[in-house]
């Protein structure tokens, strides 16, 4: 079920009304019944993955806890990591893996037959395995008891509002917050809604109209050269932030409806002044998961220094296989791995350069070209996540400067854009438009605490802020809205 | 429960039912504005007004609204039926017809037009377009004939009733807005737009004055593999009870296209498997022109009698006819 569906806004308000009316009780239950339905709705077999994945981890975390013998207590803890990362690979891994073996044997002309298991991709599975993961790893390393209550746990790893694309939660964050009791809160409830309706607003005007522009630039890459990619490249910028904030957005929102605070994913990334600082602020609960679980345990930054550096290339290249079995993605995360470890070498160098340089560190000039270099820098990674294959990718990038000068003294208007992309002037007018009040909105919400502050506003400005956007997304929203894209992660 | 809790509880429902009610109110108007300028409509994606439309939509309903209603034939469909049946043609041989096909008329679109304009026995025979694609599932739905129908028609319940069921928002808002257009500005005949390149014929059919260049390639449109529609397949059938119930003699018919269009290897099949069922379940002709027009030496080459890979042009339009009216005997 796709949270801009019309069945979503029938269930939604269902689930929600009933929770209230039931008593505490039997409220997991609900809830339980409500996130096995929400994912059935996609594939009903495909349930059984979760239910086998919740009682695996339920059962040895309690062994976890209660062994004493610290091997014991290991193999536990591996048997729970291979059985909840099993699936994950067979169904994500194993075709890319088998793939790339058969084209290394190409190359040495080994006889290697790969044949593909074509599995269909279990919708979700890549962000419930990581979360049923920090469970097991936290209960082992005592930083959390183990549930006792099966319905609970079940319930941590199948929580509706984020089960498919997070944001991915600790159980210390999430478990307590599911056993409370939550009452009637209208403030809150206003709060989870208008964060509900922010994030359709990303979806479907954002990220679905600068869709239709990527899909057809980066579906046929070939056929464009100069503006055309970089105007792709750019809306796809947008787009993924779109896409996914709007998801975590309305996950959030969601969850508060009921009471439950789910940990913040987004945070005006693209406003950022480093890379560094750009990954503390996008996807920071797969970020954190990363740091924590794998860059930590390998040595973080204590270690000596090129092992530092290559714990970043490691964490970031597994980074970039988690968001999709493919040589792109691996790229991109290495891309990003490169780019923090360059900025941790030339730490020295960038800090000579800038005493020289005429702009006072701090200055709102520098602050600009800061955070214009590192949104170039981050676009420019883009190209690889959205390319279809390292041959496109190669292609957009050897060709983003062919006619690039020539075509943008050209532009007199909306129809030569849409003219150089093969799409609808009003399809640009309506993907720039969406940017425009997300840039706006991103600069406001980096100086003030946007949600909060409005709350407070009174119904005279509030009524038409919600209107507007509401008037908004049904008047530009994409109607052929898609699938959100961190789905197939 | 007390009393602080039950005062708060009437707030909350009261403000919300003012919330919807002036979130419709606020809607209305914003639609109603950008209905009444096409500088705005034309940048909204979600709004798809075609007042005084290029396919003459305006003048051929409101004619066929104040038009005597005894018909021998009606001919309702997407653009390949538009463009095909010449009315002219169909006159000089005596017989009374009228081209009700619109731009994407899909068998939903032509059921609310049915609705709308033949509710009761007007015609003795309608022939509905069997063309692949518009049975076909396709990112085209049936909004394109909808949003042409709102455009160019009083709004009335049907007009809600074709929203509902297309259920989309361009629907949606395209219906409202010229809801609002029409409180405002009601549709007139002066408002069709003038073509330059087209000239009204009269009875819903119009000419087409483009010419051909020697050696002119055409796009190949449609998909490789055509998928069945069920909803609109469900939507014929509903076409076709409506009009065998009323007395009146349903044909299918496809319309001949070019040789090019079939120079891609297309598979039909499901498409023809279906509309072969529904063909022998209510008993019905059908007549597909491509595998007719190589037997019978139906003459239509592509730059001469084509505007494009599917639709005829006026000459084109003009030797079909006859032929349609020759085959089935309709002069008889």
């Amino acid at each position: 079920m796709l949270f801009n569906s019309i069945e979503f806004l029938i269930f939604f308000p269902i689930v929600v009304l009933i929770y209230f009316v039931l008593p505490h009780k039997f409220r997991w239950v609900l809830l339980l019944l409500a996130s096995y339905v929400f994912y059935a709705s996609w594939r009903v077999k495909y349930l059984l993955l979760i239910i086998a994945s919740t009682l695996v981890n339920y059962f040895l975390a309690k062994k976890i806890a209660s062994e004493r013998k610290k091997k014991k207590k290991l193999a536990y803890l591996l048997i729970s990591i291979a059985a909840t990362l099993g699936p994950l690979l067979v169904f994500k891994y194993a075709d890319f893996f088998n793939e790339s073996i058969g084209d290394l044997a190409e190359l040495i002309d080994w006889n290697y037959t790969a044949s593909s298991l074509n599995l269909l991709l279990p919708i979700g599975i890549s962000f419930y395995t990581f979360q049923t993961l920090s469970y097991v790893i936290d209960v082992y390393q005592k930083k959390v008891k183990p549930e006792k209550h099966l319905g609970y746990f079940a319930l941590y790893v199948a929580y509706f509002p984020q089960l498919v694309a997070g944001p991915i939660e600790r159980p210390s964050n999430l478990l307590p917050q599911l056993r409370a009791e939550q009452l009637v809160d209208w403030p809150r409830i206003k709060s989870g809604l208008s964060l509900m309706l922010w994030g359709l607003f990303l979806k479907i005007v954002v990220a679905d109209q600068a869709a239709s522009v990527v899909n057809e630039v980066y579906g046929d890459v070939e056929s464009y050269s100069g503006f055309s990619l970089v105007f792709a490249t750019f809306l796809f910028t947008f787009q993924i932030l779109g896409d996914f904030a709007g998801y975590s957005s309305i996950a959030i929102g969601a969850a508060r409806v009921m009471g439950v605070d789910l940990s913040k994913n987004f945070d005006t990334p693209y406003l950022s002044k480093s890379i560094s600082e750009f990954w503390s602020r996008w996807h920071i609960t797969l970020s954190t998961w990363f740091r924590d679980y794998i860059y930590i345990p390998l040595g973080g930054s204590r270690a000596a220094t090129w092992l530092v550096l290559i714990n970043i290339m490691i964490t970031f290249s597994v980074s970039g296989l988690w968001h999709g079995a493919a040589w792109t993605f691996i790229v991109w995360g290495l891309l990003h791995g490169f780019y923090i470890v360059f900025a941790n070498i030339s730490l020295g160098a960038r800090k000579k350069l800038k005493q020289a340089s005429p702009l006072a560190e701090g200055s709102m000039i520098d602050s600009i070209w800061r955070a214009l270099v590192v949104f170039v820098l981050v676009m420019f990674s883009w190209v690889f996540f959205r390319a279809e294959s390292l041959a496109d990718a190669a292609y957009i990038l050897s060709n983003l400067h062919v006619g690039l000068w020539g075509q943008l003294v050209s532009i007199d208007g909306w129809q030569a854009i849409a003219e150089m992309t093969n799409t609808q002037p009003v399809q640009i007018f309506a993907a720039v438009f969406g940017i425009v009040v997300l840039v706006l909105a991103s600069l406001v919400e980096r100086a003030t605490d946007f949600y909060e502050e409005f709350s407070r506003l009174p119904v005279y400005v509030r009524w038409p802020a919600y209107y507007a956007l509401i008037i908004i997304i049904v008047l530009f929203g994409s109607s052929n809205s898609a699938d959100f894209i961190y789905f197939q992660f | 429960m007390s009393k602080s809790n039950t005062t708060s509880r009437i707030r909350v429902a009261v403000s919300t039912v003012l919330f919807v009610f002036f979130l419709f109110l606020t809607y209305f108007a914003t639609v109603t504005i950008i209905a009444s300028h096409e500088s705005l409509y034309s940048y909204t994606p979600n709004i798809a007004i075609s007042e005084g439309s290029r396919s003459f939509t305006l003048d051929r309903y409101l004619e066929f609204e104040n038009i005597e209603k005894d018909f021998d034939v009606i001919f309702m469909g997407s653009s390949v039926s538009m463009f095909s049946f010449n009315t002219d043609i169909f006159t000089k041989n005596g017989i009374k017809s009228y081209n009700l096909a619109s731009n994407g008329q899909l068998p939903l679109n032509i059921y609310h037009t049915a609705n709308r304009y033949l509710d009761e026995k007007i015609a003795d025979t309608v022939i509905i377009d069997a063309y692949w694609q518009p049975l076909a599932v396709q990112d085209r739905d049936s909004t394109e004939a909808a949003t042409d129908f709102f455009s160019n028609t009083t709004p009335s319940w049907d007009s809600l009733d074709l929203a509902l069921d297309v259920n989309n928002l361009v629907a949606y808002n395209t219906f409202f807005a010229t809801l609002g257009g029409e409180l405002i500005d009601p549709l007139g005949a002066s408002k069709q737009k003038i073509i330059s390149y087209r000239e009204y014929v009269g009875s819903g059919f119009f000419k087409t004055n483009e010419i051909n260049e020697p050696g002119k390639k055409f796009d190949l449109v449609g998909p490789l593999l055509y998928e069945p529609d069920q909803k609109q397949f469900e939507y014929l059938e509903k076409l076709i009870k409506k009009f065998q119930n009323l007395g009146v003699e349903v044909i299918l018919l496809n319309p001949p296209l070019t040789d090019e269009f079939f120079s891609e290897d297309r598979d039909f099949d499901a498409v023809n498997e279906e509309l072969s069922e529904l063909v022998n379940k209510y008993k019905l002709r059908y007549i597909d022109f491509n595998q007719l027009r190589h037997a019978k030496n139906l003459n239509l080459n592509t730059l001469d009698h084509y505007k494009d890979s599917v639709h005829l042009n006026y000459t084109g339009s003009g030797i079909f006819s006859q032929y349609v009216i020759d085959t089935l005997e309709l002069a008889n």
